[in-house]
């Protein structure tokens, strides 16, 4: 089928198969994926970049939609925010999603807006009580505007709270509990953190609900000099660490939510990213026989 | 301390309205003031990486250090209040022309707005082309009544500097033989191609496409001195597209 001869006949996928292997989509490679349909499981985008409904986003969108199931990542909602939620962000959000009924729709365990001012960035929310009610109310409310289970990603911190009174997987799961909501596991987020705050990333994996897990992300770290020492950066702009694939490995054997090559910045050719899904579907076809020689 | 009060100094942190980190109680591998050095360092780099993919011209003119400065200041004075980042920047060029710093470039903020039309028109779904039959469906008296209506995202700019020649030369590596005393009008409107175009226009044109965007009808813009070759012309460039009438204004 050629893609951009093609009309729009309203087929969506409702679903993204277990094990399945996705790429993000990024505007860089929008006219290759949509002439060379390359064969991955799925494709996330980034909502915010396609809430205008007379662009060229949302034409391009509409024919990938017919060839793809799709899942919407948002990073605007600012759900950990004391601010109310933003019912204009929310409200072009249920557009988008009632026009393409993805699969799946997530957003981030974090805030960006105080008192109105937003920071186009992902900021760490302390792990306490009352941030937690705050959280669970916002997110209660998005769901319920959206008529759709949301999926909270655990993020990146460089710092705690001495304040917070539980760990991340604790606070996660309790969400999770509240809210009905589900987990998108983003594990170069653990490990990350887990290098710089000094935790088990195996730990993690152990206490956090892996039923409620119905996403996982897989992304590169960069390295950071600083004058005292060295810390790793959730760049998501290079190829997914051994050290990630160790715990994707370890995930597999028991969680069989799709997966995501997640790449934001320093963006590669499409092979690149295509040639990381194929390492992904090789790892878990590996995990899958190494089962099956113990059982 | 409550959850309002962490994201207020937090968020003053960010904005260098303050350089108190004691009540947060941070911890973490590193000295507190290092580690909110790396969501403040975040928070600017990746507004301003976002500023120098809408303004390219603007950012090659000045050069990197001075655009980062530039961005800096805007986003302080001017800061990001929606959710989304994609509609940021529509103030950035008349900051630029208030902006001291920027003085001694007297055709930066022209060239900023050339760039933000250019960056807002390959955004815009491309139309279908003028509804000539429609039109002839009408009769003459309802024709006087109509109004055209130039492309969504499309943009008249009268400069006082040759702003198209600067942009121009920008992209093609050379500014000398420019003479920057001129001036020049330009459109820019979506292409079906390039993602967005950009026309020299005569100064009849503009005050003709111009009239058409104060909502002039098409009775009142007849009377403009050879209206029909600029009606005309402007259709089949598609700098207008379409038209409403009167009730649907």
């Amino acid at each position: 089928m050629n893609l951009l001869n093609s009309t729009v006949n309203n087929h969506r996928f409702s679903t993204i198969k277990e094990c399945a292997i996705g790429i993000g989509l990024r505007s860089p490679h929008h006219l290759q994926i949509l002439t060379e349909q390359p064969p991955v499981g799925w494709l996330e985008i980034h909502s915010e970049n396609f809430f205008q409904p007379q662009s060229q986003q949302r034409q391009l969108l509409d024919k990938l939609a017919e060839v793809y199931p799709l899942s919407f990542h948002g990073i605007g909602l600012s759900l950990g925010s004391t601010d109310p939620v933003n019912k204009r962000h929310l409200a072009l959000m249920k557009e988008l999603i009632d026009c393409y009924q993805p699969a799946l729709i997530s957003e981030h365990l974090s805030w960006s807006s105080f008192n109105g001012q937003y920071f186009n960035d992902l900021l760490p929310v302390p792990y306490t009580t009352e941030s937690l009610t705050v959280f669970c109310d916002h997110l209660n409310q998005a769901q319920n505007v959206l008529g759709r289970q949301l999926l909270v990603e655990n993020p990146t911190t460089y710092l705690t709270f001495a304040d917070s009174e539980m760990p991340e997987w604790e606070f996660m799961n309790e969400i999770q509990r509240r809210c009905q909501s589900g987990i998108l596991l983003d594990l170069n987020n653990i490990y990350v953190n887990s290098i710089n705050l000094g935790f088990s990333a195996e730990h993690y994996l152990a206490q956090i609900n892996l039923e409620a897990v119905q996403e996982i992300h897989l992304a590169g770290f960069t390295r950071k000099t600083l004058d005292n020492g060295e810390i790793l950066i959730d760049t998501h702009g290079s190829e997914v660490s051994e050290q990630v694939w160790q715990l994707f490995r370890i995930l597999r054997k028991t969680c069989q939510a799709p997966a995501l090559i997640e790449w934001d910045t320093n963006l590669p050719p499409l092979e690149i990213l295509l040639a990381q899904a194929a390492r992904a579907e090789q790892e878990q076809i590996d995990v899958l026989k190494s089962q099956q020689v113990s059982a | 301390m409550k959850l309002t009060e962490l994201q207020q100094q937090f968020s003053q942190y960010l904005l260098y309205q303050t350089s108190e980190l004691v009540d947060l109680k941070i911890t973490g591998p590193f000295a507190p003031e290092q580690l909110m050095a790396l969501y403040r360092n975040n928070f600017y780099i990746s507004i301003t990486e976002y500023l120098q993919g809408c303004f390219l011209s603007v950012e090659a003119l000045v050069g990197e250090d001075f655009f980062a400065q530039l961005a800096k200041a805007f986003i302080i004075a001017q800061p990001l209040r929606c959710a989304s980042i994609e509609v940021y920047g529509s103030d950035f060029a008349n900051f630029i022309s208030c902006c001291e710093q920027a003085q001694s470039v007297p055709y930066l903020a022209d060239i900023a707005r050339l760039d933000w039309a250019v960056d807002r028109a390959k955004s815009e779904l491309l139309h279908a082309e003028f509804p000539f039959a429609r039109l002839a469906a009408l009769s003459s008296e309802a024709q006087l009544e109509i109004y055209f209506e130039l492309p969504p995202n499309t943009v008249l700019l009268a400069s006082n500097h040759p702003v198209l020649s600067i942009w121009l030369g920008v992209k093609q590596g050379g500014l000398e033989s420019i003479d920057m005393h001129s001036q020049e009008i330009v459109i820019i409107c979506p292409d079906r191609i390039e993602g967005a175009r950009i026309t020299a226009l005569s100064k009849a044109q503009y005050q003709f496409l111009a009239a058409i965007n104060n909502q002039q009808n098409l009775q009142s813009l007849s009377k403009l001195d050879n209206f029909q070759q600029l009606l005309s012309d402007s259709i089949t460039a598609g700098f207008i597209n379409n038209f409403i009438l009167e009730g649907e204004l």
